[in-house]
């Protein structure tokens, strides 16, 4: 991975972090908030491919579960295993306008179950109550509306550190 | 990379990762993880801080834009706008911030006032909300965090200038309480996940009945101050024998519209003597 890409990957995870933090999490919509850092791995998974997403989402759920309060690597697990499937799916498929939306939806439910997941091994009461309640349906539907503002985005930056992306 | 290595790769991860979390999950406090957290919220604290108010700075700039008069006047009209907001809000921190003195005066808590600066942004399943007072300002973990209306929750980490709370109605939260005025009452109310607390009262002496509008407070703990009224009774459950009865509570505080909140930091043993839980609102 060259150095120009690298550095593309830090500034763009860090940015999502603190947005995350500052902005997401505080809209004042109903349900879960939006999460802008899946959005992004799913965006470099749709760009480059699995692994990109893989490591990319490995990367950024372990800087995400350093700021909250459940077990590290939770959102790393989840982040890894919805990055490696955004990525196989674009493997096969020929590009349309509506394909980033549904691998963000389903992105984002994948994500979500295996949180929850790992939560029902540990025994986790947070998911054993609310497990897939209506609030979470609202951030898979948030997630879904931030794709047309992220995905286009970190593709031209891709494109643009390197033009002829060898989708690995 | 091909399919095989691929695979290896996604294996890998998940395997690192659920150690990692395998690692964390049997600890108490401390430990290199925990020290990890606590570098990460040092870092990324400061840097929340200064993104909010470069937010606020820049919706400024562009409201600085323009020169003939119409838009001067504009900006004047806008700023005046944005300084009554700003009053407004100042007000209503006031109000809140006198109501926590009123409480703290009633039972003799030693309160830390904080603001909350941050919700939960990664708890898909939890409710968190950070504050801007830390171990510097004598936070430590398992104190009771009220404002004026009741309870709000407690204090699960903290960092040098800020710190971490488990909202009442998080599931992993729950506290002893008794029913308002009735001494020998003893249960446990526990966070339920949708705005509410489930109550398990196991001990209602003179063979008195819950009835939907009582008011619960805390009953105190090595840990938790006693008498910080938690919620009302919404709704009464079947009566399980043996097991006492079951109950649904609503909590005093408004959850969405937290701002000032006070940390006791130290509080009496018993109960205070003005433990009197605010009317319906």
């Amino acid at each position: 991975m060259s150095g120009p890409r690298l550095l593309l990957g830090a500034a763009t995870v860090l940015t999502a972090l603190l947005l995350q933090t500052t902005v997401m999490a505080r809209l004042p919509v109903p349900g879960s908030p939006p999460d802008l850092v899946l959005v992004l791995v799913l965006a470099f998974a749709l760009a480059e491919g699995p692994r990109s997403g893989m490591v990319t989402g490995f990367v950024a759920g372990l800087l995400a579960d350093l700021q909250s309060d459940h077990e590290l690597g939770r959102l790393a697990l989840a982040y890894v295993v919805a990055g490696y499937l955004a990525g196989r799916v674009q493997d096969d498929t020929d590009r349309s306008t509506l394909l980033p939306f549904l691998v963000v939806l389903g992105g984002a439910v994948a994500a979500l179950l295996a949180y929850a997941a790992v939560g029902l091994v540990l025994g986790d009461p947070r998911t054993a109550v609310s497990a897939l309640g209506p609030g979470l349906a609202a951030s898979v539907a948030y997630d879904v509306v931030l794709t047309p503002f992220v995905v286009p985005v970190v593709g031209l930056l891709v494109r643009r550190v390197d033009p002829d992306p060898v989708r690995r | 990379m091909r399919g095989p290595r691929l695979r290896t790769l996604l294996v890998l991860l998940v395997l690192a990762a659920f150690t990692l979390t395998l690692l964390d999950s049997g600890r108490g406090s401390g430990g290199p993880l925990d020290a990890l957290r606590r570098g990460s919220d040092a870092v990324f604290g400061p840097a929340q801080r200064a993104v909010g108010g470069a937010l606020g700075a820049a919706g400024d700039a562009l409201g600085g834009l323009g020169g003939d008069d119409e838009e001067r006047l504009q900006r004047e009209n806008d700023a005046l706008r944005r300084r009554v907001l700003e009053l407004e809000g100042t007000q209503a921190a006031g109000e809140q911030l006198r109501q926590l003195l009123q409480l703290k005066d009633q039972g003799d808590y030693t309160v830390v006032p904080a603001r909350v600066v941050g919700y939960g942004a990664f708890q898909p399943f939890g409710s968190t909300v950070t504050l801007d007072a830390g171990s510097d300002d004598g936070v430590r973990e398992d104190m009771t965090v009220t404002s004026g209306s009741g309870l709000v929750g407690k204090v699960v980490r903290v960092a040098a200038r800020t710190s971490t709370v488990s909202l009442l109605t998080d599931p992993v939260f729950s506290v002893g309480v008794r029913v308002n005025g009735q001494a020998g009452s003893f249960g446990i109310a526990s966070g339920s996940g949708r705005g509410e607390l489930a109550l398990q009262l196991v001990d209602l002496p003179g063979g008195g009945q819950l009835s939907v509008g009582d008011a619960l407070v805390t009953a105190g703990s090595d840990t938790f101050a006693a008498g910080v009224p938690v919620g009302r009774v919404s709704e009464v459950g079947a009566a399980v024998s043996g097991a006492g009865r079951t109950a649904t509570l609503t909590p005093f505080v408004e959850l969405g519209a937290l701002d000032v909140v006070g940390v006791v930091v130290d509080g009496p043993r018993t109960a205070p003597r003005a433990a009197v839980p605010p009317g319906p609102s």
